[in-house]
């Protein structure tokens, strides 16, 4: 899959395009939380494997155009644009700090996607349905980061254990 | 793109009456061009949101004169019901016009235009096949936790409603579904590459030939030899 010039474009276009509808996939799934129906989703899940895995700028398009998507898809396509950016620039962030490998590389990603996603999501909730609107949603936001970060670093290990030739799949 | 033209308006400080105003024709659009589900649809999936607004906004916004007061503290102030009512008219009205958007725009239509104002090919060609795999991926998904409740009996981890507890017990069905997907990336490269994508000299498809003044010449030759042989049939016609 790698050449001289590094990873050939169509690699680069296919794991892209694979992952974007992975994320929309993951960003469907909902997981209930609470007897009073509330749920999040995992969007975050397949944002933080994407970044752990493939990098930062596969994570940056598959992570908000694959939310943007499901966004669209699932009849809510008032929050695509923003979902296209925060996610976005989550992924982004998560794999530009969580590339060079180790515990405290991989925490200060995980901390910065979260403050990035809580961030990004208070600002359009601000935006759109006011400031104090906007904070009632802020715990929802950290526990599905949380979640986030459990799914996603736990998925990285399976599937890079399962499938090595991942790991040549990498920009 | 120009019924998104109509999303500033409601961020502008006008008159709250004006802004109704605008809402309802915005309702009126929907229901001529999707019917009440159209409004009925947006509606229901934001009511919560809005009853949140509804209940959170007017406590922080002490301004104007008291609205209601209870045991002679005021609650809520005139002030504080006028933001609510524009934050609630606002995301409704931004909810109507990306829900009217997003039903009556032909996603293939709206990837090509995207394309035609200067989208890059490899965005439009990402988002195009990330279309085309949803639905595959989504198959694949059921397929998997099918596979898995049999093997583990049905649901019976995911009891409860501990959230980590149900992402641990779905991490099995989404390693053997990411694995699935990710094996496809090889062989979807191997296609476009196929297909002339990412090389460096172009399939002659996706060269644009320049005509030449000989290209026109042989049109017009090759039109005087038909008409030269039409004319012994044209001749024995008259």
């Amino acid at each position: 899959m790698k050449n001289e010039a590094g990873l050939s474009p169509t690699i680069k276009i296919a794991a892209v395009a694979i992952l974007t509808a992975v994320t929309a996939l993951f960003t469907f799934v909902r997981v209930p939380f609470a007897p009073t129906r509330g749920y999040f989703n995992l969007s975050d899940v397949a944002i933080f494997f994407s970044a752990l895995t493939i990098g930062p700028f596969t994570a940056l398009l598959a992570g908000g155009l694959g939310t943007a998507l499901a966004d669209i898809i699932s009849g809510y396509p008032q929050w695509a644009p923003i979902s296209f950016v925060v996610h976005g620039l989550q992924g982004l962030v998560i794999g530009l700090l969580a590339r060079r490998g180790g515990l405290l590389n991989l925490s200060m990603g995980a901390v910065a996607g979260t403050v990035t996603m809580c961030t990004g999501y208070l600002l359009g909730g601000w935006l759109m349905v006011g400031l104090v609107a906007a904070l009632a949603e802020v715990p929802i936001n950290l526990l599905q980061n949380l979640a986030g970060i459990i799914g996603g670093v736990s998925l990285h290990l399976a599937v890079k254990k399962a499938y090595p030739p991942i790991t040549g799949i990498s920009w | 793109m120009l019924l998104l033209a109509y999303l500033p308006v409601f961020f502008l400080p006008l008159p709250i009456l004006m802004v109704t105003g605008y809402l309802a024709a915005i309702v009126f659009i929907n229901l001529l061009c999707l019917g009440p589900r159209g409004v009925i649809r947006p509606f229901l999936s934001i009511l919560p949101i809005l009853l949140l607004v509804l209940i959170l906004t007017p406590p922080f916004q002490r301004e104007g004169e008291p609205f209601i007061v209870i045991g002679g503290r005021i609650l809520v102030t005139t002030g504080g019901m006028n933001e609510a009512l524009r934050l609630i008219i606002r995301f409704s009205g931004i909810t109507l016009v990306f829900y009217l958007f997003a039903n009556i725009t032909n996603a293939d239509l709206f990837i090509t235009s995207c394309y035609r104002m200067g989208m890059p090919f490899n965005v439009v060609l990402v988002v195009t096949i990330a279309m085309r795999y949803i639905p595959y991926l989504t198959t694949l998904y059921r397929e998997v936790t099918d596979a898995h409740s049999l093997r583990k009996g049905a649901d019976a981890a995911v009891r409860g409603f501990s959230p980590f507890r149900r992402v641990k017990a779905l991490l099995p069905v989404l390693t053997s579904v990411l694995i699935q997907a990710i094996r496809q990336i090889p062989v979807l490269s191997m296609a476009l590459e196929c297909r002339g994508v990412g090389r460096r000299v172009k399939r002659s498809t996706y060269l644009e030939l320049k005509s030449r003044a000989g290209v026109m010449a042989d049109i017009a030759f090759s039109l005087v030899i038909i008409l030269i042989l039409l004319v012994p049939i044209i001749r024995d016609m008259v």
